[in-house]
């Protein structure tokens, strides 16, 4: 394609078809609304069965402006060209050792999280855009969301690919999707894709384009591609200008979406707002993870997890998006204000449990050295010394009988039933203690770590007592390679259920540890 | 409190995954220091229901017990949920009123 006929008078002035090239804007056309019909024997709703029962309303899908125009074959020659430029990168990272000029070792455990938790995911994006593509009755958002659903598998083959240079030497890199479907912490990802999932196409779209998206990427990307620019990372680094311009492509998607869709109908302001309020709470859940490593995980720290949040959430966001959508009658996410209250509290709540747990993580954690005490002793000056510091000193004294000269928390803890995280997050009016709720449904009772997650069950309770809680699981039974033989052999049997092998405990008693030292002894770079 | 209801192509309904029907003679207990973050968060625990107060104190000890503070408190004043309440120790969790999924919580006296 990409010529189209048109008649033209010959010299001897008789009417004949020439070929003429396409407009970008007319091949842009042709390809995707040009592809659509109208079905003549076949009822449009038994094309489209998800289009309507979610309540949305679309009069005209033909208002709907496409925010970027893509054609498949430029889409096809773009994409080639980036992969060509990141695999000659990452060939050379890998011909060169790369590995070993990276700032330190425990930096992987970072990237050991993202491809546990965030790769998965891109995998699931990539299914869930396909769903988009399929069901959603309009032909631009449908070709849009092809395009996503393209650019998500890229992303997961490429960020594959920049991990697996790391699992030849280094932990925690050898059973990403079986742990995703498994281990106790990476349950909290899983879980929120599957719940956008198993929405339909319109609430689908507004988690992931518009709530995850747009709203929230740069608080996931910017960590950890700066990150990775910090601490010499070159393949995550190269993955992130890779995947930028897709990036943008999918936050214009979002904003499009919404702004569509409540133009459409006044019926829809009310159903989008609630999947904004679910989703924001969500997606910020989630990322909670990424707060974890920012302040915590990387040796060379870029920005703390609070000035991230007032710069990419307060100013931008609040201060920017919810601004415009006041027009349509939109308002900030509900539980925006505790997520501000919470900002000097929840990457130190989020370490100390992964810290806790880390005989059953596939990643290491470490109590913070000296340097890295006073960095977030600076960051957070009315939280840091106050509670969390303490909990450091304590934990070198504690010993348990597991490996590292450290605490660890030797039983399991309790979960939230939405967003699936150890019910650990400080309430800011009562640093004291955590956040409780709980609200009884038929009979049962159901535990919340926020009031966010507790109104997001209380609107759909019956999703949520689904939930495949990591804890409950073990204790029914559910997560052992083998029947344990006593009680000492509980945990070593999830384990190997997990597929957890060198990967657990803390990182100065860890192989990653050991190695490193050995690769660098002639070198004064090595942390210790 | 007013639940929502799942907007779907069928009637949607489910069993909880995790109700006391699926652990049998046993009972899922949570327990929670008060104003001690050592322990990120409370703890879970799969006991039998006719277990004796004793006997589940001792089975949390050896969780609370790691921490250096424990074995200094003489008396600890216990909530069941926020209710305050007075266990005893010849006294079963049922007996005590405890059910799947209670939270039982605890300070120094």
């Amino acid at each position: 394609m990409g010529y189209t006929y048109v008649k033209v008078k010959n010299k001897g002035g008789a009417t004949v078809m020439a070929k003429k090239k396409l407009t970008l804007a007319q091949k842009y056309h042709i390809y995707t609304r040009g592809l659509d019909w109208e079905p003549t024997y076949v009822n449009k709703k038994d094309i489209y069965p998800y289009a309507e029962y979610e309540g949305i309303k679309i009069k005209d899908w033909n208002k709907w402006e496409d925010p970027f125009r893509m054609t498949v074959d430029a889409y096809w020659k773009y994409q080639a060209e980036k992969d060509r430029r990141f695999y000659a990168i990452l060939d050379g990272f890998i011909q060169n050792q790369g590995h070993l000029t990276l700032s330190d070792a425990r930096y992987l455990n970072s990237i050991k999280l993202f491809i546990q938790g965030v790769t998965p995911l891109e995998y699931m994006a990539h299914r869930g855009f396909a769903f988009v593509a399929r069901h959603l009755p309009g032909a631009g958002p449908r070709t849009a969301g092809f395009f996503q659903s393209m650019d998500e598998l890229r992303h997961t083959q490429i960020e594959v690919h920049a991990g697996s240079n790391f699992n030849r030497y280094y932990d925690g890199f050898h059973s990403m999707t079986h742990m995703h479907d498994r281990v106790w912490y990476l349950s909290v990802p899983k879980s929120y894709f599957d719940d956008a999932v198993t929405a339909g196409p319109f609430e689908y779209i507004t988690a992931i384009s518009f709530s995850f998206e747009y709203a929230l990427t740069n608080l996931l990307f910017v960590p950890f591609m700066s990150g990775a620019a910090y601490n010499g990372d070159t393949p995550t680094m190269t993955f992130g200008f890779s995947a930028q311009s897709d990036e943008s492509r999918h936050m214009t998607l979002g904003l499009q979406v919404v702004k569509f869709l409540l133009e459409q109908h006044e019926d829809n302001v009310p159903i989008i707002q609630a999947w904004i309020d679910k989703w924001w709470w969500r997606g910020y859940r989630l990322t909670s993870l990424v707060a974890a490593m920012m302040d915590y995980m990387l040796p060379k720290r870029v920005m703390s997890w609070k000035e991230s949040f007032e710069l990419y959430i307060e100013d931008q966001i609040l201060e920017g998006l919810f601004r415009d959508l006041e027009k349509y009658g939109i308002r900030p996410p509900l539980h925006m204000e505790h997520s501000i209250k919470e900002k000097e509290f929840l990457s130190h709540d989020v370490y100390w449990i992964l810290f806790s747990f880390t005989y059953a993580a596939a990643f290491h954690t470490w109590i913070p050295n000296e340097a890295e005490m006073e960095w977030l002793s600076e960051k957070y000056p009315r939280t840091f010394n106050q509670y969390y510091r303490p909990l450091y000193e304590k934990a070198r004294e504690v010993k348990t009988p597991l490996p590292g000269d450290r605490f660890y928390y030797l039983s399991l803890p309790q979960l939230c039933q939405v967003c699936q995280i150890p019910m650990g997050f400080s309430d800011p009016d009562d640093p004291r203690n955590v956040v409780q709720r709980h609200v009884e449904y038929k009979g049962e009772v159901y535990h919340f770590c926020s009031d966010g997650c507790k109104w997001i069950f209380e609107r759909e309770p019956e999703k949520y007592i689904q939930s495949w809680l990591p804890v409950h699981e073990i204790y029914k039974g559910n997560c052992f390679a083998e029947p344990p033989k006593g009680p000492d052999d509980v945990v070593p049997q999830v384990l190997r259920w997990y597929n957890i092998q060198t990967d657990n405990f803390d990182y100065f008693v860890s192989e990653d540890y050991k190695n490193w030292k050995e690769w660098h002894k002639d070198m004064a770079t090595v942390v210790v | 409190m007013a639940f929502g209801e799942v907007k779907a192509l069928y009637k949607y309904e489910f069993e909880p995954r995790d109700k006391a029907e699926v652990f049998g003679d046993d009972i899922i207990v949570y327990a929670y220091w008060i104003d001690n973050r050592f322990f990120c968060s409370a703890s879970a625990w799969r006991v039998p229901k006719n277990m004796k107060w004793k006997d589940f104190v001792n089975q949390i000890s050896s969780l609370y017990g790691l921490d250096p503070e424990y074995k200094n408190v003489k008396k600890w004043e216990w909530f069941h949920f926020d209710e305050s309440f007075k266990p005893e120790d010849e006294k079963t969790l049922i007996e005590l009123g405890l059910r799947h999924k209670s939270i039982v919580k605890f300070k120094p006296a």
